[in-house]
């Protein structure tokens, strides 16, 4: 029996015509990008959402933020974000890293009630090792310093937490269950909300069934990569269930109706949320705010179907 | 005679005189003879740095996704959307069946084949790429759009354009290594837009996240003679013709494995480092080249991609030190 419904967006949202201007044209921007973080946030606000995402619009990828907040990491060349045509800077754990008290502040946006970043085993796949050697221990490491920000947020008011974990569809996890086990646990006893591990990019039913098993509160599922009936092996698994139906890589709009359509095929007891696929920065920032719009539609709609 | 051919891949920056006159009031008139000037200029001194093959720079472009979709039926700009960091580009939707509006190309090839003393290459921006970079809202699948694509638009352009001359022809995809699991549908559609092309066909596909491990199988199958392709961006500045120096040019192994009977065009610049490459690294990577391959002969030089990012002397300093590279790993080989 479905206890409740719940919208949101996870990651990093477009900049406006306007900001991408700005950001060509001035040396010095981080005022600028704060500002419109702020405005999504009152986006969010006056559409009603209860779940406010913090748009990390001051995130150039989502681990710069993260790797300039702490000693030990650097920052590298390029490389394609999956299948995408967008890329990220590498970073390179050069040295056993740690945190720079105060540092992620600066990206983080007031008024926001959930953010994002990389999951540890995510992280571990896409940079570079150059201190850990073995990767069970790097992905501990990774842990501890996810955990870290984590606190941090939390200490900030923050209350979700969507670890953003693309990398279990196309990185072998095989052989290290236990380290990132660990490491999300680090993670979970460091932050007192909720905490989502939402993948994307793939489909891949053995790292669905591996993070039901996690100490996490919640699974997001690209629902795009995913099919219906693959949820049926998580339903009442004991974890929320966050059905990424509205989709980031694409400016067509999508209907409540094929929405709802999908929610009532889901049996849980635990909460649901509909949320997006991906990250909208994938989509120019208009189409993201329609997007946003439908999210919150939705929320009414679901609540009325059950 | 020489060795090894050598070609540039594309883009340069263009001249901040162009950009601020295009700007301006003046009339349309004149601004299409500032364009046919900074054509003109990218043209001889690419002739003059000593290059075989030419184009213009892609002076009169924008970008090479803008400038197509601009000009095909069914595209609809939405917007600028992240490559990376400050990076944007402008992207658009499909919103109906796609069809040929004009010829994006042909005035500006007259010019250059007017113009040019060496041979041209003319890149054009290919149909999977088009498609991969497009927000499908209109077609069933990616597939059908690209394969629209590549029969109703790319292969009209190539034919017109073998009609006024063309003779190689240097077809853009740097989207396709992108989704490996589309290797197959890739090859059907590249074929599909170069079905009837007389003209030498080469390709350009850079910034692979494989090392090309996923394009390598699928070349046998690819009707295309020529492969330029990206390996300076991942090289060491070392000197040396041995594995552990030329880490960025281990894809050569596979290319022997799968391409022996074509060319490949070797990037040795790196585009995205202002590091201008000493001849004696140029000439290393040749000759690790060769080395792998067997034959000089199908071994051309390049930059890796464009060097639209680089200032213009930047760009013309690297050509350069590729040329004397080049004479030096000649030099060596003889």
């Amino acid at each position: 029996m479905l206890k409740s419904a719940n919208t949101y967006f996870f990651g990093i949202f477009p900049r406006s015509e306007k900001l991408i201007d700005i950001t060509r044209t001035k040396q010095n921007y981080h005022e600028d990008l704060l500002a419109e973080s702020v405005k999504i946030v009152e986006y969010q606000k006056s559409k009603g959402l209860k779940i406010i995402s913090d748009p990390q619009i001051t995130w150039e990828d989502m681990f710069r933020p993260l790797a300039l907040s702490a000693d030990g990491i650097s920052v590298n060349g390029l490389n394609r974000y999956f299948e995408t045509n967008t890329f990220y800077k590498v970073p390179v754990i050069v040295s056993k890293p740690a945190v720079k008290e105060g540092s992620l502040k600066k990206y983080l946006t007031a008024g926001a009630s959930l953010i994002s970043f990389p999951d540890p085993f995510t992280f571990s796949c896409l940079s570079k090792d150059e201190f850990y050697i073995d990767k069970k221990a790097f992905i501990r490491g990774l842990g501890d310093l996810i955990a870290s920000f984590a606190a941090e947020v939390s200490k900030a008011g923050y209350e979700y937490l969507v670890l953003k974990a693309p990398s279990y569809g196309n990185c072998e996890f095989k052989g290290y269950e236990e380290s990132i086990k660990e490491a999300l646990s680090s993670i979970k006893n460091a932050f007192k909300g909720k905490i989502i591990a939402h993948v994307y990019f793939y489909r891949n039913m053995e790292s669905l069934n591996f993070l039901t098993s996690s100490p996490l509160d919640g699974l997001g599922v690209d629902m795009y990569s995913f099919q219906v009936d693959d949820l049926k092996k998580l339903e009442n698994k004991g974890k929320d269930l966050a059905l990424g139906l509205i989709n980031g890589l694409n400016t067509k709009m999508e209907t409540k109706e094929r929405v709802i359509d999908v929610v009532k095929k889901i049996n849980t007891d635990h909460e649901l949320y509909i949320t997006n696929n991906v990250d909208f920065e994938f989509l120019p920032q208009k189409f993201a705010l329609k997007k946003v719009d439908l999210l919150s539609k939705i929320a009414g709609d679901v609540h009325e179907h059950f | 005679m020489s060795i090894f051919k050598t070609q540039e891949i594309g883009s340069l920056k263009k001249p901040s005189w162009l950009l601020e006159f295009l700007r301006s009031s003046a009339s349309e008139e004149e601004k299409k003879a500032a364009l046919d000037d900074a054509s003109f200029v990218n043209l001889k001194m690419l002739e003059h740095i000593g290059l075989d093959f030419v184009y213009d720079g892609e002076a009169r472009r924008v970008e090479m996704y803008e400038l197509p979709a601009k000009f095909i039926h069914g595209f609809e700009f939405v917007g600028r959307v992240r490559s990376w960091d400050n990076k944007y580009y402008k992207k658009a939707r499909v919103i109906d069946e796609v069809s040929f509006v004009k010829n994006y190309h042909l005035e500006e090839f007259i010019f250059v084949k007017e113009h040019a003393s060496k041979t041209p290459k003319i890149p054009v921006t290919g149909a999977y790429t088009l498609m991969d970079w497009s927000y499908n809202e209109y077609y069933d699948s990616r597939e059908e759009l690209a394969l629209d694509l590549a029969k109703n638009i790319i292969n009209r352009i190539l034919k017109e354009l073998e009609g006024v001359g063309m003779q190689v022809v240097q077809i853009d995809e740097p989207a396709a290594t992108t989704h490996p699991s589309e290797m197959n549908m890739f090859a059907e559609v590249f074929n599909e837009q170069v079905k009837g092309i007389n003209a030498k066909i080469n390709t350009h596909i850079c910034y692979s996240g494989d090392e090309y491990a996923s394009l390598m199988p699928v070349i046998p199958d690819l009707k295309a003679k020529h492969f330029a392709l990206e390996f300076a961006n991942r090289d060491l500045n070392n000197i040396g013709v041995d594995d552990v120096s030329r880490p960025g040019y281990r894809a050569l192994k596979a290319f022997k494995e799968y391409a022996s009977d074509r060319e490949i065009g070797l990037g040795v610049l790196d585009v995205h480092s202002d590091f201008i490459e000493p001849p004696e690294l140029i000439r290393d990577r040749i000759l690790y080249a060769v080395k792998i391959l067997g034959d000089p002969s199908k071994v051309y030089v390049n930059p890796d991609c464009g060097l639209r990012t680089r200032k213009r002397e930047i760009a013309f300093a690297k050509l350069k030190n590729m040329i004397k590279g080049v004479k030096l790993a000649e030099a060596a080989l003889r």
